[in-house]
């Protein structure tokens, strides 16, 4: 037929390829999109495992301190003697001290996990900051009959610093200090400088820890002692979140311990941390080249 | 003329603004990757000082493995389409005198760096990496250009 003679094997055969190519590009394409979201559902359940993990944990770390907190305030309110409302506010105080304490440990481990996080230095004392701490865990402290010992000349604490991060940093040392200390009814903490440096060395007198396992100390949710101490609350976050903090002032923390003796935490710290001096207009230098 | 903001970047740290900025950071044997959007024509900028999390500690950018993978989706978040994305890399020197293993850090920070860059199809468009000099780097975000310095010295075993 004359309307079908242009129409040759060839003609037929390369169609039929160019059809065949098109389609295997369509199924390529549906491959690596199933392959996304194989990738992005693993992902998912990873994230999901993760998130419920995390939450049954904080669950009881969040509801227990704010269930006491509920019911000591409901029984100062309805107590008419003084003494009982005097030491159940102690335990409130106590209670949300430590909420705040565990917030804010949240907070800081979502802050550098993000990496948003800067620099605000400003003229301070170290002893006032180690000093303001240890009044703050007083009642912590006097719960296993601790007290805290400062070794330090306060004239020569001063350092330029960052102070939010300096007390993240030792409240939860001297927090972990306290629960650890067993031997003694106190904690040393000294203050010595060196060149440029300042010396802050935490010591307890308590259960030490395996020269194997000083290394898992700064992992995150890592508790060594899970079963050992009643007031042993937090996620494992405190010391992961104090060493994170103390790279960020330009500083680093130090650990010697012998079991059944105890600990001696050093952070040691720049005198000075200014990073406004390393911004400056020079891009106008000799040397700079550009990219 | 109009005087831009400044940022300085920590180590470990990144940052991402829509906004023009002037990005100061130094470089030791850390790596900053320094990306740029040239469809909605701003950047970002991370820091990071060792190559991969070991899975210890916190998952922070202070890794490489995890700093530029989020640096990149701070990126998306704020609208940018991958394909429109250009990297350029600094740092990475062995400044360290001391152990063969310290002296890798560098190396290492560089290698993972170009190797997520490579699987995520972002183009390295310039470099200036290695060697045993620190370095000063200003990141002008508004047009992607960097301003490059060597710290302490004349210019050794660089390139």
């Amino acid at each position: 037929m004359e309307f079908n003679k242009d129409i040759t094997d060839e003609f037929l055969l390369n169609e039929l390829r160019l059809r065949f190519e098109d389609r295997n590009k369509h199924i390529n394409e549906l491959e690596v999109l199933n392959q996304r979201l194989r990738d992005l559902n693993k992902k998912l359940i990873e994230s999901e495992a993760m998130k419920s993990h995390f939450l049954s944990n904080m669950s009881n770390e969040i509801i227990n301190p704010f269930s006491s907190i509920i019911g000591l305030a409901k029984i100062i309110s309805l107590s008419p003697d003084p003494q009982e409302m005097k030491r159940k506010a102690a335990f409130l105080y106590d209670e949300a001290r430590i909420l705040d304490f565990q917030f804010k440990n949240i907070f800081w481990a979502a802050q550098l996990e993000s990496g948003k996080i800067d620099l605000h230095s400003q003229k301070l004392n170290i002893y006032d900051i180690l000093q303001s701490i240890a009044n703050k865990l007083e009642y912590q402290a006097a719960k296993k009959h601790i007290v805290f010992e400062i070794n330090a000349e306060r004239d020569k604490c001063e350092i330029f610093s960052d102070a939010y991060k300096l007390e993240a940093i030792f409240e939860n040392i001297l927090d972990n200090a306290i629960k650890f200390n067993k031997n003694s009814e106190k904690v040393i903490l000294r203050i010595t400088s060196k060149g440029n440096n300042i010396y802050v060395a935490v010591i307890d007198f308590g259960i030490g820890i395996n020269p194997k396992d000083i290394h898992l100390i700064f992992d995150r949710f890592k508790k060594l002692n899970e079963e050992i101490y009643t007031d042993n609350y937090g996620q494992g976050l405190g010391l992961a979140v104090a060493k994170e903090l103390t790279e960020v002032i330009q500083g680093q923390i130090h650990i010697e311990s012998t079991v059944n003796k105890g600990t001696m935490f050093t952070v040691e710290l720049p005198v000075s941390v200014d990073v406004n001096k390393q911004i400056g207009n020079s891009i106008f230098d000799d040397g700079v080249e550009l990219f | 003329m109009e005087v831009q903001k400044t940022f300085y970047l920590l180590p470990g740290a990144l940052f991402v603004s829509r906004e023009p900025h002037m990005i100061t950071t130094i470089l030791g044997s850390c790596v900053a990757v320094c990306l740029y959007d040239k469809a909605n024509l701003y950047g970002g900028i991370n820091h990071f000082m060792l190559p991969n999390w070991s899975g210890q500690g916190l998952a922070s950018p202070k890794y490489g493995d995890i700093a530029i993978k989020k640096l990149i989706a701070e990126m998306t978040q704020l609208g940018s389409r991958k394909e429109f994305l250009i990297a350029k890399l600094f740092g990475g020197a062995s400044v360290l005198e001391a152990t063969s293993e310290t002296m890798m850090i560098g190396l290492k920070n560089i290698a993972v760096a170009k190797d997520t860059l490579h699987s995520l199809n972002i183009p390295l468009v310039s470099q200036n990496t290695g060697g045993n000099l620190g370095r000063k780097i200003i990141y002008n975000s508004a047009d992607g250009t960097i301003y490059h310095k060597y710290l302490g010295g004349n210019k050794i075993g660089n390139k």
